[in-house]
């Protein structure tokens, strides 16, 4: 029976003295992989508590590189960092921080030639992207590949997180039916604004409902979305019928 | 009848007044990437017309977000 190193244990002995995770948990995590869509805000803050807490292999989709006006938000990069590809940072820091964890950085955009062949080879994925029409690829062909997904969208200081596996009888479609088109552009001007805190609270929340999915415990947001006010510092879960 | 729309105590409104009559006097377009939450609860567009608001109910107007 597979067993956690000295160090392993040392390192992870506050979440393995979790009853609902110990040893068995935190190995479960080790030998799980993940797909993060999109590494800015929300991604930045999940990736990390995805490698400190000791998830096994994760995958950054991002054709993105790292700029200054990024840099509020986006916890995991660093002002020496401008210019250089997202995904590429992201695995050199996070192997950095903890070396249980690899990282398959992809540097090119999440589309529908791709989509399949790199959802198909993970346990879960996220939805960390700012464009809704990754939004709905990314449900699309997870669903097709039966496949659990956590879907999360933020701006001002507003955010929403649902949790989509085959258990849900709602997907992210049914509930938002088409792709928004024909927004007025300040409609699209307003999108542009975000809270930083807004971004990592929503983003710790994805990164815990993927973690409770990987371990099989506790409750997910499946058939309901959480909205998050951190201005008014609402939290309200709302079921989906 | 009174409703909490977004947070905020709106004005008197009519008996038998549907999600949809709520949109249409605040002059908001019933998009498919709307959905609208009624004491935590969604309702979906094809549901606007057919649910009757109750006084003291709580109206949120959810749109998809698509900022990461």
């Amino acid at each position: 029976m597979k067993k956690l190193s000295e160090t392993q244990l040392e390192k992870y002995y506050c979440s393995t003295f979790l009853k609902e995770i110990g040893e068995k948990g935190q190995l479960k995590l080790l030998d799980s992989k993940v797909l993060v869509v999109g590494a800015g805000g929300l991604a930045s803050s999940t990736l990390l508590y995805l490698a400190t807490s000791g998830v096994g292999h994760i995958g950054v989709v991002d054709n993105d590189v790292v700029s200054l006006s990024n840099l509020p938000r986006q916890i995991l990069y660093a002002q020496g960092d401008i210019g250089q590809a997202k995904v590429d940072v992201a695995k050199k820091k996070l192997e950095y921080i903890n070396p249980d964890t690899k990282v398959t950085p992809y540097n090119m955009w999440l589309n529908k030639e791709n989509a399949e062949k790199i959802i198909k080879d993970y346990d879960i994925v996220l939805d960390c992207v700012d464009n809704f029409e990754t939004k709905f690829l990314i449900n699309d062909v997870c669903k097709k590949l039966n496949k659990p997904f956590i879907s999360a969208g933020v701006s001002d200081y507003k955010g929403q997180i649902m949790t989509i596996t085959d258990k849900s009888k709602c997907d992210f479609k049914s509930i938002f039916q088409t792709l928004p088109i024909d927004i007025p552009q300040e409609e699209k001007d307003k999108d542009q604004g975000v809270f930083s805190i807004a971004v990592g609270i929503i983003s710790n929340i994805q990164c815990a409902e993927t973690l409770k999915f990987l371990l099989g415990i506790g409750e997910l947001l499946i058939d309901k979305m959480l909205l998050v006010d951190s201005l008014k510092m609402e939290f309200r879960t709302f079921d989906i019928k | 009848m009174r409703l909490i729309v977004d947070c905020v105590f709106s004005d008197e409104y009519p008996d038998k007044f549907t999600i949809g009559d709520l949109l249409r006097l605040k002059d908001v377009e019933p998009v498919p990437w709307l959905v609208v939450g009624i004491n935590n609860v969604f309702y979906r567009n094809n549901k606007f017309d057919e649910t009757y608001l109750h006084d003291g109910d709580k109206v949120d107007l959810v749109y998809i977000r698509g900022g990461g």
